[in-house]
C-alpha cells in the first residue's frame, strides 16, 4: 500500500454560475472556496456548519455531482477530475452517499429489492441470486428483518427510520471505500436518530470505510469521533480532533458553535446566551479578508477585514484559519 | 411496478362505470378480432369497393334486418331461390332434335306486411348459338297465374321484373312490385301472404343446352346494419371500421404521448440546448393547425390511412403535452432519488427510463386511455371531410357516404345512427376506464 489518503481534497473551488436574462453573466456562488483536506482509509470526518455555509456542495463535490472550478480531488492518490469513464463509474461504486431525505432519497415506485438491486445491476453484477443474497444479507445487517416482508415494500410503507437505513444499505452494498453521509439525520424524529447514527458508526468500523459525515447539528458528531472540520462561507476554518475541538474551540466561530449545543441543565432556566449578531455572509460577494469578520467579537481592523488569514497549526493536529493565532 | 398495476386492477374493481367501459372495449376488441378473422383484410377491401357483381342480390338501402323484431313490424327480408336448391323443381324433358323442354319452378314464401324492393331473375344459360327461350308464369297464393314475359335469353340474362310497367294492365293498374303481391281488388294494396311461385317454361335448341335461374326478391331490410346507395352491407364496414378505428386510434396515442413524454424527459435531462431546441419546435408547432395540414396532405399527397397516422403522430410529438411533461420532469430531476442514482453511477439513459418516466407514467395511463376516442373522432372527421382512407372501410366514411345520399333527410337514419353509436360507445367505454384510472392514479383528485 502506498502512503496517500484515501481521499485528498486540495484548494477545492466550486462555484455556480448566476445569470441575467438566461445567458448574462451576473455573478457566482462561491459556494466552496478553497477547500483542502484529507481524509485517511478508514477514518471518520465530519464537516459541521450552519446551512449555506456549502457544506453539502462539498459533498456533492466529492461525489462527482458537480464539477469543480479549480482545485484538486484525489482519490487513493489519483485525481478524479482525470478519470475516464470507466474509472469514474469504479469510482461511484466504491463512493457511497447518504441523504438527508431518507423518504425523497428512494425512489416511490420501487420496491426495497429494486433500490438495493438497482447499484448491483448497474456494476454488473449480472446474477440474480448472487444480487439476492447481497440484498439479504444487507437487510440483515440493517436489522430489517424479516428480508422477505420487507424486500417487496415500497418506502412509503416504511417508517423514517427504516427508510434511512435502506438508504445507508444502498450505499453500502458496493462495499464503497467512502461513504458520504449529508446530514443523514437531520430529518428523522429524535427517538431514531442515536439508532441510525450508531449503525452508521457500526458499519463504518466494521467496513473499515472512510466517512465524510456532513451536519450542521454539533452534538451529533461526537459519534464519529475522528476529525471535525467547521466550515464557514465556503471555507474551512478550524479542523481538529472532535475531543480537542469541543474542549478547546480556537476560532471565535467555533466557540459560537459550541456554546449553541444547547444544555439541559436547570441552572441554565434563566440564562441567555451570547450568539454572534448578524447574518451567514451572502456567498456571492463574501465579505474581503476573514469571511467572519463583520461577526466577530475580536476582530482587528486593519486586518481581519482585509487579508484573508492563513492556516495555522497553533497545536499539533489542530489547525484554525484566524489572525489572532499568527 | 406490477404490484401498483396489480393494485390498480384491485381498486377498478370498486368503480362500476369502469368495469362498464372494460365492457365495452372488451366487446369492441372482440368485434374487431372477429371482424378481422371472418372478413380477410383483402376481402374487406373488394367487398368495399363494390366490384361489379358482388353486390347483385342485396337491396339498395334497406334497413337492418332486426328492424323486424319492433312489435307491429313486419317488412320483407330479401329472398332468392335458386333453381339448383332442393325447393325447386326442375323438369327436363327431351323433345328429340336436340331440343329440350326445361321446366323451372321456383316456390318461395311471403309472410309480410310490406312489398318488396325488386324483382330480379338472374338466369344462366349456356349454348353456343341458339338462345334459349323462356316464358315465366307468377303464382300467387291464391291460385291466380299471372303472364309476365316470354323472351329469348342470354347467357347472363338479369330480368328485372319490378321495372315491366307493360304488365300494369293484368295488375290492377299498379307497378309489378306491388301488383304481384297485393290481394285483388284491395284499395291501399294490401299484401297476399303466402306461398308464392315462379315457373319458367324453357325451351332450349341445342344438345347441350343448360339453363338455370335464381330469383330474387329483394326485402326492405337486410343484414344486421342495413345496406348503402351502392347495395353494400353496412355491417362490413362497422365490423371492419372498429379494428381500423381501435388500430388507428392505439397507435396515434402511443406515438404521441410516449414519445412525447420521452421527448420531454430527454430535454429535461440533458437541459441546455436540446430543451431549447425541443421547447423552440413545440412552441412553433403548438401554433401549426394540424387539421388544416392534414386535409392540405389529403389532397395533395394521398388519404391513406397510414400517412394520415404518421402526420398525426408526427405532429403529436411536439404537442402542448411536452410542455405538461416538462413541467412534471422539472421537479422529477430534482429528487433526490436522481441525485443517488447519479452518484451509484446510473447512466443517462437508466435515469430517463427507470427513474424518471416511471414517476411519471401513471399520470400518462388515464390520459393515454382517454386519448384514444380522441384518435378514433379525429380519424371520423377526416372521413367526413372527405379525407377518408380509399380503400378501408371505416365508421367515418359510412357516415360521410350518409351524409353526401342525404341519409337523414329520407329517413335513412340507421345508417347515421349506426356508426354514430359505435363512435359514441367507443369513446365512452374509453372515457369510463379513464376517469376511473386518473383517480387510481392520482389520488389526489379522489373525491368521497
Amino acid at each position: 500500500m502506498n502512503d496517500n489518503p484515501l481521499l485528498s481534497v486540495n484548494n477545492l473551488r466550486t462555484w455556480f454560475e448566476l445569470r441575467k436574462w438566461g445567458f448574462f453573466h451576473a455573478g457566482r456562488v462561491k459556494a466552496v472556496d478553497g477547500v483542502s483536506f484529507d481524509v485517511e482509509k478508514g477514518e471518520s470526518v465530519a464537516i459541521v456548519g450552519e446551512s449555506g455555509c456549502g457544506k453539502s456542495t462539498l459533498a456533492r463535490t466529492i461525489l462527482q455531482l458537480y464539477q469543480p472550478v479549480s482545485g484538486a480531488i484525489a482519490f487513493k492518490g489519483e485525481n478524479i477530475s482525470r478519470f475516464s469513464k470507466e474509472k469514474l463509474q469504479s469510482y461511484r461504486a466504491k463512493t457511497g452517499y447518504i441523504q438527508q431525505d431518507p423518504y425523497g432519497a428512494l425512489a416511490p415506485f420501487m420496491n426495497v429489492r429494486k433500490i438495493l438491486e438497482e447499484p448491483l445491476i448497474i456494476h454488473g453484477v449480472k446474477k440474480s441470486a448472487r444480487r439476492r443474497r447481497a440484498v439479504e444479507e444487507t437487510l440483515y445487517e440493517l436489522n430489517l428483518t424479516p428480508p422477505e416482508e420487507i424486500l417487496s415494500k415500497y418506502p412509503h410503507m416504511l417508517s423514517g427510520g427504516q427508510q434511512q437505513r435502506i438508504v445507508i444499505g444502498r450505499a453500502r452494498i458496493l462495499e464503497p471505500d467512502l461513504i458520504v453521509a449529508d446530514e443523514p439525520v437531520s430529518m428523522l424524529d429524535a427517538s431514531v436518530r442515536i439508532e441510525i447514527l450508531q449503525l452508521l458508526k457500526k458499519v463504518q468500523k466494521t467496513d473499515g470505510v472512510g466517512l465524510i459525515y456532513v451536519t450542521h447539528d454539533l452534538s451529533t458528531v461526537r459519534y464519529f469521533s475522528d476529525k471535525t472540520l467547521v466550515m464557514y462561507a465556503g471555507r474551512i476554518i478550524e479542523q481538529a480532533p472532535v475531543k480537542e475541538l469541543i474542549s478547546n474551540p480556537l476560532h471565535p466561530y467555533t466557540k459560537a458553535l459550541i456554546n449553541a449545543i444547547p444544555d439541559p441543565d436547570a441552572v441554565n432556566a434563566n440564562s441567555l446566551r451570547k450568539v454572534p449578531s448578524g447574518e451567514a455572509p451572502s456567498l456571492v460577494s463574501p465579505p474581503p479578508g476573514c469571511r467572519f469578520h463583520p461577526r466577530c467579537e475580536n476582530c482587528i481592523e486593519g486586518l481581519c477585514d482585509v487579508k484573508l488569514p492563513k492556516d495555522r497549526e497553533p497545536i499539533s493536529g489542530h489547525k484554525v484559519e484566524c489572525w489572532l493565532y499568527e | 411496478m406490477p404490484d401498483q398495476i396489480k393494485a390498480a386492477i384491485q381498486e377498478i374493481k370498486n368503480y362500476p362505470s369502469a368495469i362498464f367501459g372494460i365492457c365495452i372495449i372488451l366487446s369492441l376488441f372482440s368485434l374487431a378480432v372477429y371482424s378481422v378473422i371472418a372478413i380477410p383484410y383483402q376481402d374487406a377491401i373488394t367487398l368495399w369497393r363494390a366490384d361489379v357483381g358482388i353486390w347483385d342480390r342485396t337491396p339498395r338501402n334497406a334497413r337492418p334486418a332486426w328492424f323486424n323484431w319492433v312489435p307491429g313490424v313486419n317488412l320483407p327480408q330479401n329472398i332468392s331461390s335458386s333453381s339448383q336448391s332442393p325447393q325447386a323443381k326442375k323438369e327436363i324433358t327431351d323433345l328429340g332434335n336436340g331440343m329440350s323442354r326445361i321446366v323451372i319452378e321456383l316456390p318461395f314464401r311471403f309472410d309480410y306486411d310490406g312489398f318488396p324492393k325488386e324483382i330480379t331473375l338472374f338466369f344462366d344459360a349456356e349454348y353456343t348459338e341458339t338462345r334459349p327461350w323462356v316464358s315465366l308464369v307468377w303464382h300467387t297464393p291464391d291460385g291466380r297465374e299471372i303472364d309476365i314475359v316470354e323472351q329469348s335469353i342470354r347467357e347472363q340474362e338479369r330480368l328485372r321484373i319490378s321495372q315491366m310497367e307493360d304488365l300494369r294492365e293484368n295488375l290492377f293498374g299498379y307497378r309489378p312490385l306491388i301488383g304481384l303481391f297485393m290481394k285483388p281488388e284491395s284499395e291501399p294494396p294490401d299484401v297476399k301472404k303466402g306461398e308464392y311461385k315462379l315457373t319458367v317454361d324453357g325451351l332450349v335448341f341445342e344438345e347441350d343446352a343448360q339453363l338455370d335461374v335464381d330469383i330474387v326478391v329483394y326485402g326492405q331490410l337486410y343484414g344486421a346494419a342495413g345496406t348503402d346507395h351502392r347495395r353494400r352491407s353496412l355491417a362490413v364496414a362497422l365490423m371492419w371500421g372498429t379494428p381500423i378505428a381501435l388500430a388507428f386510434a392505439f397507435l396515434a396515442a402511443v406515438g404521441s404521448t410516449l414519445t412525447t413524454m420521452f421527448i420531454a424527459a430527454v430535454g429535461v435531462w440533458f437541459g441546455g440546448i436540446i430543451d431549447a431546441t425541443i421547447q423552440r419546435i413545440t412552441e412553433v408547432n403548438m401554433i401549426l393547425p394540424a387539421l388544416p395540414i392534414m386535409i392540405m396532405v389529403g389532397i395533395l399527397y394521398s388519404r391513406s390511412i397510414w400517412v394520415m397516422l404518421a402526420i398525426i403522430i408526427i405532429l403529436g410529438i411536439f404537442s402542448a403535452g411536452i410542455k405538461t411533461y416538462r413541467a412534471v420532469f422539472l421537479q422529477v430531476k430534482e429528487a433526490p432519488y436522481i441525485e443517488a442514482a447519479r452518484a451509484y453511477g446510473a447512466g443517462n439513459l437508466r435515469i430517463l427510463i427507470k427513474y424518471m418516466i416511471p414517476k411519471v407514467l401513471p399520470m400518462l395511463v388515464p390520459q393515454f386511455v382517454v386519448l384514444i376516442p380522441s384518435f378514433v373522432f379525429l380519424e371520423a372527421t377526416l372521413a367526413i371531410l372527405g379525407l377518408g382512407d380509399p380503400l378501408l372501410p371505416t365508421w367515418g366514411k359510412v357516415l360521410n357516404d350518409a351524409h353526401q345520399q342525404d341519409a337523414l333527410l329520407s329517413g335513412q337514419y340507421y345508417w347515421v345512427l349506426l356508426p354514430a353509436f359505435l363512435l359514441i360507445t367507443t369513446g365512452f367505454g374509453f372515457a369510463m376506464v379513464g376517469f376511473a384510472l386518473d383517480r387510481i392514479f392520482n389520488p389526489r383528485l379522489k373525491s368521497y
